[in-house]
């Protein structure tokens, strides 16, 4: 049942009938579509940063079901929202997505009390990325392109800061 | 705060407090007197360790004196076949010792298999086997809590396995051997209708209605021609009728019916539109309200 929700099961001639016959039920279609809906809702709620850039790019929908597939999502959204950003940190090779994921799991992280500095690297201009993610309007990749080093402490007015390297 | 009116009736009204909204809680206090709160989604987690809401809490502790809180769980899983969920069982170990519960209450579902979360409910198949082993985690539930515990039909999202039993054979089998009571889904037998041409009338003439303390009524959505249980929404009038008639049964002694909603609809829906909502089924059901004075909003 568990491999037939998350699509990593098909059933075989061994299988009861009920588990065969399910395989292709609309019903099980729609519970697919339910689990992967409220991953959604959460995510988008909890990772708004990363979820809007996945978003743009659409390739948030499948993130999504390729974590639900591949992972024990935690009950709690504080959990399974961390488990997201690292899900994406490693099987997301596109460095901006690495640097927005990493930003904002560290955010979530001092925002919670954790005292540690997190240092994150930036391919392009860090503002002109979360200008894009917040208005929804794509960034000016040619004029964005840099180094960057965001720091992101508690110790920091506004818990980040931005240098150019 | 305090009241100062009361009108008489024979059942009364409970809605869902969720999320941190005191200034809701206290607006719907005229029409309620239980509040449900599900532990699962009054938890954070804070790094490994799940904890109830501090804030969520103490808004409780506050309106106390007006109500009768009950705990409803989501995350139990009674019915998977490994174990139970002991990360639930420390949550209302956690809640018990902090608020007086009236009674507490689960869904007779599943939403773990192998340790892995399903991340949705699925309904139980009725077999002999699976009524032994949710009989057994009743019992052992009813022995560590020396409250009544509940326990809520659930809709059916996928086809039925096949069964030893009907529904409501399952239903009342389980609570003759435990003596645990039930939470009838109104809502949820409606969905399960549209869904599954589920005999509603058949399901209530062979119900035993003693053990049912609970009503859950709800309104939802439809998506692809299925009719979600989402509590998202006001109740609809046939959701209302089929509870009327289900209060009018014989046997029935529902202490409370409680209008359920997720935290994310009341801020859809507003403070104003729930309270009215609230205020009607008041109407309809006949249950008692009230009138406070120094309620701020």
């Amino acid at each position: 049942m568990l491999g037939l929700i998350k699509s990593t099961y098909e059933p075989c001639e061994q299988d009861s009938v009920y588990l065969r016959e399910l395989r292709t039920s609309r019903e099980l279609c729609l519970v697919k579509e339910i689990c992967i809906w409220w991953r959604c809702f959460q995510i988008e709620n909890y990772c708004p940063l990363t979820s809007e850039w996945l978003k743009q790019q659409n390739l948030l929908e499948h993130c999504i079901e390729e974590y639900y597939q591949n992972t024990n999502v935690p009950s709690y959204i504080e959990q399974a929202g961390i488990a997201f950003l690292e899900y994406i940190l490693s099987h997301i090779a596109d460095s901006v997505a690495h640097s927005i994921a990493a930003f904002e799991r560290a955010m979530i992280q001092v925002k919670r009390g954790d005292l540690r500095e997190y240092i994150i690297s930036w391919d392009y201009e860090p503002y002109a990325v979360l200008s894009g993610i917040l208005y929804k309007t794509p960034y000016d990749q040619v004029n964005a392109k840099g180094q960057y080093k965001v720091a992101v402490s508690y110790n920091i007015p506004g818990l980040f800061n931005v240098v150019k390297m | 705060m305090q009241a100062i009116q009361q009108s008489g009736s024979t059942h009364t009204l409970c809605t869902t407090y969720d999320a941190y909204d005191p200034i809701f809680l206290k607006k719907v206090l005229p029409y309620i007197q239980y509040i449900e709160v599900t532990p699962d989604t009054i938890a954070r987690a804070l790094d490994d360790r799940i904890t109830l809401n501090e804030s969520i809490i103490n808004s409780l502790l506050d309106v106390l004196p007006f109500v009768k809180v009950i705990a409803h769980g989501v995350g139990l899983s009674i019915g998977s076949y490994d174990d139970y969920s002991k990360a639930y069982i420390n949550l209302l170990d956690e809640l018990i010792e902090t608020i007086p519960l009236a009674w507490h209450s689960e869904h007779l579902g599943y939403v773990r298999i192998n340790g892995q979360n399903l991340n949705t409910m699925l309904a139980l198949p009725r077999t002999k086997e699976m009524l032994d082993l949710i009989c057994a985690r009743v019992c052992l539930i009813q022995d560590r809590y020396k409250i009544p515990f509940l326990l809520e039909n659930i809709v059916h999202l996928l086809p039925d396995a096949p069964a030893d039993f009907s529904d409501a054979q399952f239903l009342n089998e389980l609570t003759k051997r435990t003596g645990c009571g039930l939470i009838l889904d109104v809502y949820n037998l409606e969905c399960d209708s549209h869904n599954h041409r589920f005999d509603i009338s058949g399901f209530l003439d062979e119900l035993n209605f003693s053990p049912v303390k609970e009503i859950h009524i709800a309104g939802g959505t439809e998506y692809k021609g299925f009719k979600l249980d989402i509590h998202s929404n006001i109740v609809s009038d046939s959701t209302i009728d089929l509870t009327l008639q289900i209060l009018k049964h014989p046997a029935c002694q529902v202490e409370t019916i409680n209008y359920e909603l997720l935290p994310e609809a009341v801020n859809v829906l507003g403070h104003d539109v729930v309270c009215e909502e609230l205020k009607k089924l008041s109407k309809i059901f006949n249950t008692p309200t009230r009138e406070f004075t120094g309620i701020s909003s």
